[in-house]
């Protein structure tokens, strides 16, 4: 087997066309950070949530005044809300992310932490409303949370594992430079 | 061989990659190009032709990158998609596929695959590689440059084990030929 001494020297013998090296860079810059729709900015998002609360809020309020819609209960409206408020967030932590260039949570994450969100959001709402809490709901809510727990799991995982690969590259950097010190030697 | 700094970092990177670390994906770009560009050279025909494959093959690796389960298996993923690339780039001619494989050979052969000669030094080998047809040079790059397990190339090849111990048999048996061929040229000159 050749050591990687051997095989540097071989590579360095067909050089890297520095052209080349920009023109990825530029290209995996223009794939990553691509231009942001209007509907992606940041600023027409972050207005939508504030705005879209109290036209949600005045929409509830007037729907439930009425006899008509009243036989619906609130928590579905409430719901519903969320639904659309958590839209509102989820194109600003898009755009914001977007404009980063790096998306820092992934979509799995994502879906479950609203899950999450969208359950508690549920049955304290139900409660407040004064509907009872069904064993649909605790189901639903034991489901998400051991959802929750299995993706902390595996962040946490990726987070030992950077701390090991960290630690095994400062040995693997370390032993370098003792082989290259007894060569000198 | 890949030194095993570069495979302890291009791991290390695919997870802070997936953590969301900015420029993570930039650095492991910076740390692969070189060897990934002597690979696609040694595949097609002319450096403007490789250079074009090389740029497919990043910005395909950016948008798939998620896509890779083992962040340690990153570097078979990036040649077994450069290798893709290189073969749909190819996929009119024939001699990209086109070779002696017989699986006898390969068992008979496969004790003598080990290693190159040593007396090989790397503009031999650089030269050599530089006239061996695309699936012959590839089997030696990923085998005795990069490192990669028989089981490995095999995989990025696409092909099975077997064909690949026969095609390191004939790429050895071909590369002296060549180095044969190209001392006695010189000796004529």
């Amino acid at each position: 087997m050749r050591n990687s001494e051997f095989r540097n020297e071989v590579l360095g013998l067909d050089p890297y066309p520095e052209d080349l090296k920009e023109r990825i860079r530029e290209r995996i810059i223009h794939t990553r950070e691509r231009p942001l729709k209007a509907w992606e900015r940041p600023f027409l998002a972050f207005w939508c949530m504030p705005v879209g609360l109290v036209l949600l809020g005045v929409a509830t309020w007037g729907f439930t005044r009425y006899d008509t819609v009243s036989h619906i209960p609130g928590h579905k409206f409430a719901g519903l809300a969320f639904c659309l408020l958590f839209g509102c967030g989820l194109l600003v932590f898009c755009s914001m992310s977007l404009k980063k260039g790096a998306l820092r949570l992934r979509s799995t994450s994502f879906a479950v932490y609203a899950a999450l969100g969208f359950v508690l959001f549920w049955i304290c709402t139900a409660m407040i409303t004064g509907r009872h809490v069904t064993s649909g709901d605790v189901a639903g809510l034991i489901v998400v949370s051991v959802c929750v727990i299995c993706t902390r799991i595996e962040s946490s995982e990726l987070h030992l594992r950077e701390r090991v690969l960290r630690n095994e590259l400062a040995l693997a950097e370390l032993s370098e430079l003792v082989r290259k010190g007894n060569e000198n030697e | 061989m890949a030194p095993r700094r570069a495979l302890i970092e291009s791991e290390l990177l695919v997870v802070q990659h997936r953590l969301g670390k900015a420029g993570a994906l930039e650095k492991l770009v910076e740390l692969w190009e070189q060897p990934l560009y002597y690979y696609v050279r040694r595949l097609v025909n002319t450096e403007d032709e490789a250079k074009d494959v090389t740029q497919d093959i990043w910005l395909n690796v950016v948008r798939k990158i998620g896509a890779v389960r083992d962040p340690a298996a990153f570097p078979a993923w990036l040649y077994r998609v450069a290798r893709t690339h290189a073969a749909s780039h190819f996929r009119k001619t024939p001699s990209f596929e086109s070779l002696p494989e017989n699986g006898s050979v390969a068992d008979a052969a496969c004790a003598n695959v080990n290693d190159l000669p040593s007396t090989l030094n790397a503009e031999e080998l650089h030269w050599g590689l530089s006239h061996l047809s695309p699936p012959h040079s590839e089997c030696l790059i990923l085998h005795f440059l990069e490192g990669f397990s028989l089981e490995e190339v095999a995989n990025i090849a696409g092909v099975p084990l077997g064909t690949v111990k026969s095609r390191i048999h004939y790429a050895k048996q071909a590369l002296r030929d060549v180095l044969r061929q190209g001392a006695s040229g010189n000796e004529k000159q």
